[in-house]
């Protein structure tokens, strides 16, 4: 989905929404944070990567390459429109494809990042397990699915492998949606590790809208976003 | 093969994104549940647009006003407002891509979407309802004919007296907070949010003269399967409205996993494309 502003945009953004069930559940704030964008002044893509969303494809279909050509190609659409500074901002596990594509943004602001791709699965499908094993019995799940979607074998090596290791170029910013504004240890050793003057870090107290059942209005969480992105 | 095109559906002053197969002259409207997006869990609308069209179905899918990419509030969103949503995304189907049969295909709430649009679409056909909940109004009666609350606490206790489960909750992975509130069964969140999902209209009056057939799934392992089934079922039978029941045994709610979504969908392409090209 593009959305523009009403005037010459002053910035543009790609935002690359989560992977899976999460992309689903964030869905309606992700639209809700590009809207506010777009009000503020920005152009702002939200692609739906092949075999997620509403895309064509399926995930047992593509290759992790599949997903770097559609980045560059939303980029690439973006920038065409409008060569004005750009912003990537990618919420959870959009982060990993992201960097993998060697995007190269004025400023990055990771939502939330998941930082890797082999524990995050690990976790997806072990706590589908666990859940099953109090409310019901464990069903028949294939070893490459994920949360109902069956993904090739060489596609789901390749995702485990992805991992956020080094800092991606850029003005980098972190933001964490917590019940509190402690920083979570995982980004507290990930900030020490990059260095702490190379990411500016905020925390704000939110819902995590990747594991929301029902959509809310989401206004402050835009309007922080916006902050975070554009000035 | 899907060959889907974006288009933006009017009602009054909001816009609903959607997705269009344009196939032949019958068409599948497929709705998703009360928070959910076009594409539905794991997909499972997309999938089941991809499948429908193989059949030469004309498909949509869209995004209920408040929901996904569609405009509106999202947290003032009501069946009635979803049903209204519905019949103008039919009337468009109809007016501008000459659908002469539109069927509906609905997830959860969207399944109470697709029984409340039924009796306002001149041109339609069958329902096919996935994980259909009782209305609001007959929710209490569902309850009293389906799965008694105390078998649930059994199956529950007995595998919360597993060694185990003890050892989960020690190491903190256990999801008590679902099974809990699956216990609680309020999942229809507060009063506000019961008013919102209660129709001003008499659904089911209203479907006296509804002459398609109304096809219903379930998962056995749904809380509220059991009694939407039997009040389903019965209210089927009492209206002589034809259709079948399939159960996906163990299947949940959402039928989250590749097997059971592919069970759901088959089922669907043969009530609505197979058999319905035999008889034809």
């Amino acid at each position: 989905m593009l959305y523009l502003p009403a005037g010459s945009p002053r910035s543009r953004v790609l935002m690359v929404p989560p992977l899976f069930e999460e992309k689903r559940c964030a869905h309606r704030a992700l639209t809700t944070c590009a809207r506010a964008l777009a009000a503020a002044g920005a152009a702002v893509l939200v692609p739906d990567l092949a075999g997620t969303g509403n895309s064509g494809g399926t995930l047992a279909e593509i290759r992790l390459e599949t997903w770097l050509e559609d980045l560059h190609a939303a980029e690439a659409f973006l920038r065409e429109r409008t060569d004005v500074p750009s912003c990537l901002i990618t919420l959870r596990a959009g982060v990993l494809p992201a960097v993998q594509a060697g995007l190269a943004p004025e400023r990055f602001l990771l939502w939330q990042p998941v930082l890797s791709g082999k524990s995050y699965l690990r976790q997806l499908r072990t706590r589908r397990m666990i859940q099953d094993s109090i409310t019901g019995e464990a069903p028949p799940v294939g070893p490459f699915e994920v949360e109902g979607q069956e993904l090739s074998p060489v596609f789901y090596a390749e995702l485990e492998a992805l991992s956020l290791t080094n800092a991606p170029a850029g003005d980098l910013r972190l933001l964490q949606c917590s019940f509190n504004t402690n920083l979570l240890t995982e980004y507290t050793r990930l900030v020490a590790r990059w260095g702490e003057e190379k990411v500016k870090t905020r925390c704000i107290v939110a819902e995590p809208c990747w594991n929301a059942h029902t959509p809310g209005r989401y206004a402050d969480l835009a309007a922080a976003l916006v902050e975070e992105a554009l000035c | 093969m899907l060959t889907e095109t974006p288009h933006i559906i009017t009602i009054g002053e909001e816009r609903l994104v959607a997705d269009l197969h344009a196939g032949g002259p019958e068409g599948v409207i497929l709705l998703a549940g009360w928070g959910g997006t076009r594409y539905g869990p794991q997909r499972i609308l997309w999938q089941a647009a991809s499948a429908l069209a193989k059949q030469g179905l004309t498909t949509l899918r869209f995004d209920f006003r408040g929901r996904g990419d569609s405009t509106g509030d999202a947290t003032t969103l009501s069946l009635d407002g979803m049903i209204a949503d519905t019949v103008a995304a039919a009337t468009w189907l109809h007016n501008e891509h000459g659908v002469t049969k539109v069927n509906l295909v609905g997830l959860c709430s969207g399944g109470n979407v697709a029984l409340g649009a039924a009796s306002q679409i001149p041109w339609m056909g069958d329902l096919v309802c996935w994980s259909l909940l009782p209305l609001m109004e007959h929710k209490a009666q569902a309850t009293r004919q389906g799965t008694p609350r105390a078998q649930l606490l059994q199956g529950y206790l007995r595998k919360a007296l597993r060694p185990e489960t003890w050892l989960k909750l020690l190491r903190g992975e256990a999801n008590v907070k679902g099974a809990m509130q699956t216990l609680a069964k309020d999942k229809e969140g507060d009063a506000d949010e019961k008013r919102r999902k209660t129709s001003a209209r008499d659904i089911l009056a209203d479907l006296a003269d509804f002459n398609g057939n109304l096809h219903l799934v379930f998962g056995s392992a749904d809380p509220e399967a059991a009694g939407s089934q039997a009040f389903f079922e019965a209210w089927r039978q009492r209206q002589g409205i034809p259709g079948y029941t399939r159960i996906i045994p163990g299947a949940p709610h959402n039928y989250y996993t590749a097997k059971w979504t592919a069970e759901v969908i088959a089922q669907t392409v043969e009530w609505l494309a197979i058999n319905n090209s035999q008889d034809g």
